[in-house]
């Protein structure tokens, strides 16, 4: 467990779909809200894109 | 190397005593394993390294431990003054503090640079555990409240983000909204068409009221006008008829007197009746094959009827002929649908109109009962000149029935009876004077009174209506009375047409209300459009959506969780299962906990023997190991379990350097302290670690180096 924090994989552990993991990834990389939000609006566009 | 000196003066009431290290060297190794009695000091170091490494401001450290740092500097009984410089393992200095007044309470940390650091700074590059692992088994739950206080960041944190969300949603709503001015725009360009189909519908409505108004007041001014000069005529032939009597009055019986002032009453109101059904009657047979007819009835005489009735009987023969045409055509009237539905719709609004003011919601068609009623009468519209119709001949067969009754029963019952009182009564009852002229032409002139009013009445509305003289009124009558434009209105009676009149005014009202509430409504468009197109967009305008209905939903869904696993951590904490409504999700909450705890414990020794913990189930108070062995909590070896607990504190893998002072790990064998000591070295020769001091109470003081 080097690399990874386990608290990061405990909590995120707990829920199940991709966009909540990434939202508590982004918060344990205290990540600023205004961020958090940029990343997941440019993922959603991504996804969108893709369908 | 830990290099410390302080001075402690303490206030024992008989006595200020002064305390210095003088039992523990003031030089120590970077990880030491001090024992000794107590009262040596050991405590106090530990507990001035944590005072100068803001230990004041730790949660993580407990209560207990919190009072005693605390009681260094903030009693009124104690002063203390230190200094502690801590040097890294290539021998540089790292941290140094230092507290040089007694009195003030001011404590500096700072770097290798000289440079203060404050809490936030200290905390986000060290990581200060200072503990004293009193009952291993209880202690191993305690790593639960470090899972609390995750849990409560998370939250905490998704809180955070909810209320960005919210604030970007906001701001997004109140930038510009292209969507939005599509909107107004659209509902500025309902507004205009509906307002300009509001003002035709009043130029329709205004001009049809003008129709209606002038055939109403010169019909009936006319009407009253000839009624009026017939009632004058009258009374000057009844006045002239007296003077060629002379002045002589006979005398009669008071029964002849009262029967023969009933005889012309009765007369007078078949008179009026038949003044009153010949106007309908002319609509519907002044014109075809009835036209001859009718003209007979038009020029006949009431009084010479009932004065010659073998020798005239226009009255009984054309009053019979036309109410029967009139009966035949008002029940092929009543087989119409149209008129069966507005005379439903009628008797529907009648009952409805009781509760017009309950806010009660008709079923199916969903409106109002007001509403309701409304649409009924617009619907109602479509078949008025048919109910009016439909009416009228009602009115007139009605009437014509009465007159032929009255015809019978003047010529059958009180004509007789009165010549037969003459006859009988003539010379020996005679007391009264005949005054029955007097009394027609008493009665003759209140009537006259009431039709000059209402002439008058018409007069001053035709006056309103620009139509100011009788000569105007006279060359108007033929157009507007006889004409085809007007010839649905002739079906109305005066009080149906003033009914009209009245209810097209107050729909005209409404209407022009209506306008005006537009004329608003469009007024706020208008300026809300320009206030709209003035704004800039929001650079997440597109993503509004996503926003509102995927991402804040997910991470409200995300907080709800949070909150449920915060209501699970407490129930580990507490050692109390809430057993009701105990759910699928509650366990593997409890599963995730205890593959957490073993990770976050690493090792454990048991008997004679190591062991890496898969999970440590605190509900089951069980350790599952790797190696498939199953380890009840309470059958640990204390030491073990303070070990245990011990490597799970150092086991924290967060990037930050460890500053770790355990005090009176008193249970502890050397085998049970042995892998904390690994753990010390492991991190302290990753540089990991600045200091690890490990203080034991004993009888004699001992300071040896850990490795």
């Amino acid at each position: 467990m080097e690399k990874e924090k386990l608290s990061l994989d405990f909590i995120s552990s707990l829920f199940e779909k991709k966009r909540e993991k990434e939202i508590i990834k982004y918060i344990f990389d205290e990540l600023s809200e205004r961020t958090i939000i940029e990343e997941l609006i440019k993922q959603n566009k991504g996804e969108e894109e893709n369908d | 190397m830990i290099e410390y000196d302080y001075t402690l003066k303490r206030d024992e009431k008989d006595v200020i005593c002064t305390y210095k290290p003088n039992n523990i060297p003031i030089e120590l190794p970077n990880l030491v394993y001090i024992e000794g009695p107590n009262g040596c000091g050991k405590s106090t170091l530990l507990n001035i390294i944590a005072l100068a490494c803001h230990g004041l401001k730790n949660r993580q450290i407990k209560p207990v431990l919190q009072e005693k740092i605390k009681n260094l500097i903030d009693s009124d009984y104690q002063d203390l003054s230190f200094n502690i410089k801590m040097t890294d393992n290539d021998g540089n200095v790292e941290l140094l503090s230092e507290k040089n007044d007694l009195k003030n309470k001011e404590i500096i940390l700072r770097d290798a640079n000289n440079k203060i650091i404050s809490t936030e700074q200290f905390q986000k590059k060290y990581n200060l555990i200072y503990d004293i692992p009193e009952n291993p088994t209880e202690r191993l739950r305690e790593l639960i409240s470090e899972i609390k206080d995750i849990n409560l960041y998370s939250e905490h944190k998704l809180g955070l983000l909810r209320s960005y969300i919210l604030q970007i949603i906001n701001n997004i709503q109140e930038a510009r909204d292209p969507a939005r001015i599509d909107s107004v725009k659209n509902e500025i360009e309902a507004f205009n068409e509906a307002k300009k189909n509001l003002i035709k519908e009043v130029d329709i409505l205004e001009e049809r009221l003008k129709e209606i108004r002038i055939f109403t007041y010169i019909k009936f001014y006319v009407h009253y006008d000839e009624v009026t000069r017939r009632i004058e005529g009258e009374i000057r032939e009844i006045k002239k008829e007296e003077n060629k009597k002379g002045k002589v009055i006979k005398k009669i019986s008071g029964d002849a007197s009262d029967l023969k002032k009933h005889l012309l009453d009765e007369i007078k109101n078949i008179e009026d009746l038949y003044h009153n059904v010949t106007p309908l009657l002319q609509n519907v047979f002044s014109r075809g094959k009835e036209k001859k007819r009718f003209l007979l009835w038009k020029e006949l005489i009431v009084r010479e009827e009932i004065a010659r009735p073998d020798f005239n009987q226009t009255l009984k023969h054309e009053g019979s002929y036309f109410r029967d045409l009139l009966e035949k055509e008002y029940y092929d009237q009543q087989k119409d649908d149209d008129l069966k539905e507005a005379q439903i719709f009628r008797k529907i609004i009648d009952v409805l109109e009781n509760y017009s003011d309950l806010k009660i919601m008709i079923p199916i068609a969903d409106v109002s009962i007001s509403s309701f009623i409304e649409t009924l009468r617009d619907k109602l519209k479509d078949h008025e000149n048919l109910t009016a119709k439909n009416e009228n001949y009602k009115s007139v067969i009605d009437n014509l029935n009465i007159i032929l009754e009255k015809r019978e029963h003047v010529l059958n019952n009180l004509v007789p009876r009165l010549s037969k009182l003459y006859n009988e009564e003539a010379d020996t009852k005679a007391t009264v004077d005949d005054n029955t002229d007097d009394y027609q032409i008493e009665r003759m002139e209140n009537q006259l009174a009431e039709n000059k009013k209402k002439k008058e009445y018409y007069k001053t509305s035709c006056i309103n209506i620009g139509v100011s003289s009788d000569q105007e009124i006279k060359m108007l009558y033929p157009s507007v009375v006889m004409g085809k434009a007007t010839k649905g209105l002739n079906e109305y009676k005066e009080e149906h047409l003033k009914d009209r009149i009245y209810d097209m005014e107050k729909e005209l009202s409404r209407s022009r209300k209506e306008i005006i509430k537009h004329d608003s409504s469009l007024q706020y468009l208008s300026n809300e459009l320009k206030r709209l197109e003035r704004k800039d967009p929001h650079p997440y305008q597109a993503n509004l959506n996503f926003l509102k209905d995927i991402l804040l939903r997910d991470i409200q869904i995300m907080e709800q969780k949070m909150n449920i696993f915060g209501s699970y951590t407490k129930q580990l904490i507490n050692n109390k299962y809430d057993s009701s409504g105990d759910s699928e999700d509650r366990k593997k909450y409890f599963d995730k906990v205890a593959s957490y705890s073993a990770k976050r414990v690493g090792t454990i020794r048991h008997i004679e023997n190591e062991f890496v913990p898969e999970k440590i189930d605190l509900v089951e108070k069980t350790i599952f190991t790797k190696s498939g062995k199953e380890i009840k909590i309470a059958d640990l070896g204390t030491g073990q379990g303070q070990s245990a607990y011990l490597i799970g504190l150092l086991g924290a893998d967060d990037n930050r350097k460890i500053i770790a002072l355990f005090d009176e790990v008193a249970m502890m064998d050397s085998k049970s302290l042995t892998p904390v000591y690994e753990k010390l070295k492991e991190l302290y020769n990753n540089n990991k670690l600045l200091i690890g001091v490990i203080v034991q109470k004993a009888e004699t003081i001992k300071v040896s180096s850990i490795g």
